[in-house]
């Protein structure tokens, strides 16, 4: 009982990373009907400028907390102002004209990013600080899980609660909704598609720099090539639940994220892998728009 | 499954790293009486093939530099037999293509041996050259994969362990010096660390005096393993073994120990690596956690072994990289047998010499089988100290077995 508990808690925190990432999937798709397949890397990058900033002599300073927010405010930043160069300079040009052009320009992006970090910084994996409070745990009835098990789950909770508040609250969110639905139409309604186009690239682009530097300050190691599993889970995860459906993202990052610790913690670690693109296909078979997804309309 | 097949070539690309990073090739080329190198005045011409450039080019500049230092002194001291000797370094690029075209520039060159080979996936290519071109002497210092001698070519010797050595100590380490009874085993679902896995289990169930109760593969490249940790204790296992590379033990190291779980933690001959150090201070201190390994650089606690650090430091104001151990035994070796017989330096008579020689090396007593490979090959276990850099706790023999690591 303890170790299902246990196990859960470890799901969950995984779980969460995939769904901060999902929705960075979910948001561009929800608006603009294409999958980026940068997003993975996008954390990976995030995850490196919070790393060199964390080098920085005025960070290392700071106590452990407020060097963490400084670094990770920076890495937002920087991750969001690549997104938008991206979107300004590549993908533009390609929304609405060409979907395959589109998908393969961001796989390029991908691996063109993936190049650079490590020629940059090396093929060798880097270690974030060792913080005291990334090994602190807790022992409540006789379940040990890390208190950064619970930074993790709860920053996760109140941005994924954040993002559903802004989609469905305020006016920026409904025109976003609006323009999921009919671009044509909503033009017509006087909303500004391409600023709401790339308010989606920045949200989805800030989530991912948050993923990426808790993931650093948690798990203590970050490497060039770290993007792409998380971003095909990320993915993976945004298509189980509905992809353009941000409560679906959410969900399917958590189905994930158990599913491979309850895989690992009871079946075979060697198969967690299968059982994930298992549980795709199994969805996809019964409920092919995802699970809280719906019909996609044919858009003329 | 995208994720299997990277992560799996990473790992791949790993272990060839770690194979070849100790292979030094210390081939001398086997020159007729007329050519250049052998022609009894003149200089000795002798190839180095290592990795100068590429992912692996900081363990080839350090064999390079191993090598210099020997053969710097034994041209100040003379020569052999009056005649200086000359290095061609040939760059391997660890890849199988540049290590072909390096291996026929030796050749080319008229080199009377060749020393070195760190990746394996270079070395193997370049040893089929050497044999098709009369065994030219090939002295191997840090590929570690089985096939380099396996073929039984009589040019080769080598100077590290063999992949498939690790298995047999490592379980010896784990029934005999840490008194396992319950052992859990854990791969990274790579060839290598499966096939690791699958021996210590044998040499285990042969053994019959430990029962196996945990044998399982982990995803590498996710960064959350505590549920797999989490399902060994579930097991009752005193020992956890992880046969894998070091990226993921470093994850598994921290979780382990911020879980408090009540299990030994011992990591393979490719676990080691200061970024495990990195990746866990507390846990690579903790009297449970220790990594069996090859004596590399930094390990070894021996009066040569000290002298070399510092003639090295001194010569290239740098620590040793951690294979140049091998390759500075491998070209003493070399030395050895070229010194012999100055007179006689063709492949036939230069490869027997090879294969003779026994001699106290910076890496232990060097002899060698019918094969070419180390009769006798130390193993280390190893943890971190407060310092930061790992010390031998045990040592392991081949006559005597595992004991305590003398200072």
């Amino acid at each position: 009982m303890e170790t299902l508990a246990q196990v859960l808690i470890i799901g969950f925190t995984v779980g969460s990373f995939y769904a901060l990432v999902a929705l960075g999937y979910t948001m561009v798709y929800g608006i603009v009907r294409l999958i980026n397949f940068a997003h993975g890397d996008l954390v990976m990058v995030a995850s490196f400028i919070g790393w060199v900033m964390l080098q920085q002599a005025w960070i290392r300073d700071m106590p452990a907390l407020p060097g963490i927010i400084v670094a990770a405010g920076v890495s937002i930043v920087g991750t969001a102002l690549l997104s938008l160069t991206l979107l300004r300079f590549l993908y533009a040009r390609l929304i609405g004209r060409s979907t395959l052009g589109f998908l393969l320009v961001t796989l390029s992006v991908a691996f063109a990013l993936e190049e650079i970090v490590k020629l940059v910084f090396g093929a060798r994996e880097q270690s974030y600080p060792n913080y005291a409070l990334a090994t602190e745990t807790i022992t409540v009835a006789g379940v040990t899980f890390a208190g950064m098990d619970l930074v993790v789950i709860g920053l996760a909770g109140v941005l994924m609660a954040g993002m559903i508040w802004f989609a469905q609250r305020t006016m920026t969110g409904a025109a976003m909704r609006a323009l999921a639905i009919d671009h044509d139409a909503a033009r017509l309604m006087g909303i500004n598609v391409n600023v709401l186009i790339a308010a989606a690239f920045v949200i989805g682009a800030a989530l991912a720099a948050v993923t990426g530097v808790l993931s650093g300050v948690y798990y203590g190691r970050i490497s060039f090539d770290m993007g792409f599993a998380l971003g095909l889970k990320a993915f993976t995860a945004a298509v189980v639940g509905g992809i353009g459906n941000i409560g679906g993202a959410v969900l399917g990052g958590l189905v994930i994220g158990v599913l491979e610790a309850v895989v690992q913690g009871y079946l075979a670690g060697a198969w967690s892998d299968a059982f994930i693109f298992g549980a795709l296909i199994l969805v996809l078979y019964i409920r092919p728009q995802g699970i809280l997804g719906e019909r996609v309309a044919v858009r003329a | 499954m995208f994720n299997g097949l990277r992560s799996t070539g990473a790992g791949l690309g790993r272990r060839v790293v770690v194979a070849t990073a100790a292979l030094p090739l210390l081939a001398l080329a086997a020159c007729q009486g007329a050519e250049a190198g052998n022609d009894g005045d003149g200089v000795i011409k002798i190839g180095i093939l290592a990795p100068t450039s590429g992912s692996q080019s900081a363990d080839g500049e350090g064999m390079v530099r191993a090598s210099r230092l020997v053969i710097d002194k034994v041209n100040a001291d003379g020569g052999i037999d009056g005649r200086r000797i000359e290095l061609v370094v040939a760059d391997d690029a660890c890849e199988a293509q540049a290590g072909t075209q390096a291996a026929q520039k030796l050749i080319t060159d008229k080199v009377v041996a060749v020393v070195g080979g760190f990746c394996s996936s270079a070395t193997l290519p370049a040893i089929e050259l050497f044999h098709r071109n009369q065994d030219l002497p090939f002295v191997v210092a840090v590929s570690s994969n089985p096939k380099v001698t396996d073929a039984g070519y009589p040019g080769i010797t080598r100077y590290i362990g063999r992949d498939d050595q690790e298995a047999p100590v490592a379980a010896k380490y784990l029934l005999e010096q840490l008194k396992s009874s319950k052992l859990a085993i854990m791969n990274d679902n790579t060839e290598f660390s499966r096939s690791v896995a699958k021996n210590v289990e044998q040499r285990v169930k042969e053994a019959g005096t430990a029962a196996i109760v945990y044998n399982d593969s982990i995803q590498p490249g996710q960064n959350d393993y505590r549920a797999a940790l989490e399902r060994v204790r579930t097991t009752g296992a005193d020992t956890l073994l992880y046969t894998g590379f070091y990226p993921e033990f470093g994850i598994l190291a921290k979780q382990w120990k911020s879980l408090n779980l009540p299990y030994q933690l011992v990591g393979g001959a490719s676990s080691i690596d200061l970024s495990v150090i990195k990746a866990s201070p507390q846990a690579s201190q903790d009297p449970r956690f220790s990594i069996v390994t090859y004596p590399t650089a930094s390990l070894l606690n021996n009066p040569k072994a000290t002298a070399f650090r510092e003639a090295y430091r001194k010569q290239y104001n740098a620590d040793p990289a951690q294979y140049d151990v091998f390759q500075h035994d491998a070209t003493e070796g070399l030395v050895a047998a070229l010194r012999e017989d100055p007179d006689s330096l063709g492949a036939e008579a230069l490869n027997k010499r090879l294969r003779a020689l026994s001699f106290e090396g910076i890496t232990g007593q060097i002899s060698f089988d019918d094969r070419g490979d180390r009769k006798a090959f130390p193993f280390l276990a190893v943890r971190a100290n407060a310092d930061g850099t790992f010390i031998p706790v045990f040592q392991f023999a081949p006559d005597g077995g595992w004991a305590p690591a003398g200072q």
